[in-house]
């Protein structure tokens, strides 16, 4: 085995993960390369700081505090929001506003059309025939 | 009883279950988000959401339960991470705090605070896989699952992980 191989197996074989074979080879190697033996040693050694790391304890306080956050959860609150993030209704919810958008903006450009016809229409009437008119007319007031 | 026995019995109310399960995994979930955030007050709500969401949310037996919490964990703990980095437009600041915390741990001498540093300065994704490996004692094959990635990959980020541990303690210096 060559030292780049081995020394990609190191963590293993600190760890002891390998089966008695491959363990027993890598030690082999170990006790000839004393490059490979150097990296091995520093990694031991750095698991060996890292391990005064220690855990720390979990108060019983935490315990009390979720188990009162969990009796106040009113599950029906987030119902609707928890069945919109299931991606069957999320995808049914998508395309309901996507044809929602698509019908209301088409109702929306025909009706504007239909305005621009109607304008032109009145317009038209009003500059070819002046007699025709939908505009009232003044009405002249007499004096009594 | 098994866990999964004790999740149903848990999601029917039972308080003795919930508790049960409480006292298997509080100390180890706890002490994971705790070495993946290095904050004390933050690991608690993390913690706290975490069986928060065990009880809310439905388990699909796929892996084991702890499998599960963890999987929980981790995302909480990354999306937090991507909260902060937000907070502070990009990573570069959290990696500098990182190592100034890093050069005034040495200058203690402290060989408890060089050890949290030197995981703290640890990239996310190393950070996950190092401490699942190293102090959780997880499997490859287990890490892999909870973190969704390939076995080879949590290999790969377990070896960037330990060489980058490595240079925290550059030039033999491991104070010991």
């Amino acid at each position: 085995m060559e030292c780049k191989e081995i020394r990609n197996y190191l963590v293993d074989y600190i760890f002891e993960e390998f089966k008695k074979p491959w363990m027993k080879k890598v030690r082999e190697h170990l006790s000839r390369c004393p490059n490979c033996s150097k990296e091995s040693q520093d990694i031991r050694k750095t698991f060996k700081v890292m391990n005064r790391y220690g855990e720390v304890q979990v108060p019983e306080v935490l315990y009390h505090r979720l188990r009162q956050k969990v009796t106040e959860f009113k599950p029906h609150e987030l119902k609707i929001i928890q069945v919109l993030r299931r991606p069957v209704p999320a995808y049914v919810f998508a395309a309901i506003i996507v044809i929602f958008c698509l019908v209301f903006g088409i109702s929306r450009g025909i009706r504007k059309e239909e305005i621009f016809y109607e304008s032109r229409t009145i317009s038209s009437y009003i500059f070819a025939d002046t007699s025709i008119s939908f505009i009232p007319s003044p009405t002249v007031r007499t004096s009594p | 009883m098994l866990d999964e026995e004790l999740y149903v019995k848990c999601k029917k109310g039972d308080t003795k279950a919930f508790r049960d399960l409480y006292e298997k995994y509080s100390k180890s979930l706890f002490n994971y988000i705790y070495r993946m955030t290095g904050d004390y007050e933050l690991s608690e709500d993390i913690f706290h959401e975490t069986f928060f969401r065990m009880l809310t949310k439905t388990f699909v037996p796929k892996a084991k339960l702890s499998t599960w919490l963890y999987k929980i964990a981790t995302n909480l703990c990354y999306k937090e991470f991507n909260k902060r980095k937000r907070e502070k437009n990009n990573n570069m600041d959290l990696v500098t705090d990182n190592a100034e915390n890093f050069q005034q741990a040495l200058e203690k001498k402290d060989l408890i605070e060089r050890a949290k540093n030197a995981v703290s300065s640890l990239p996310d994704i190393h950070r996950a896989v190092f401490t699942l490996r190293f102090y959780q004692n997880k499997s490859y094959e287990e890490i892999s699952q909870i973190l969704s990635i390939p076995e080879g990959t949590v290999k790969s980020r377990m070896h960037y992980a330990v060489q980058s541990l490595r240079k925290c303690f550059k030039g033999g210096n491991y104070g010991m």
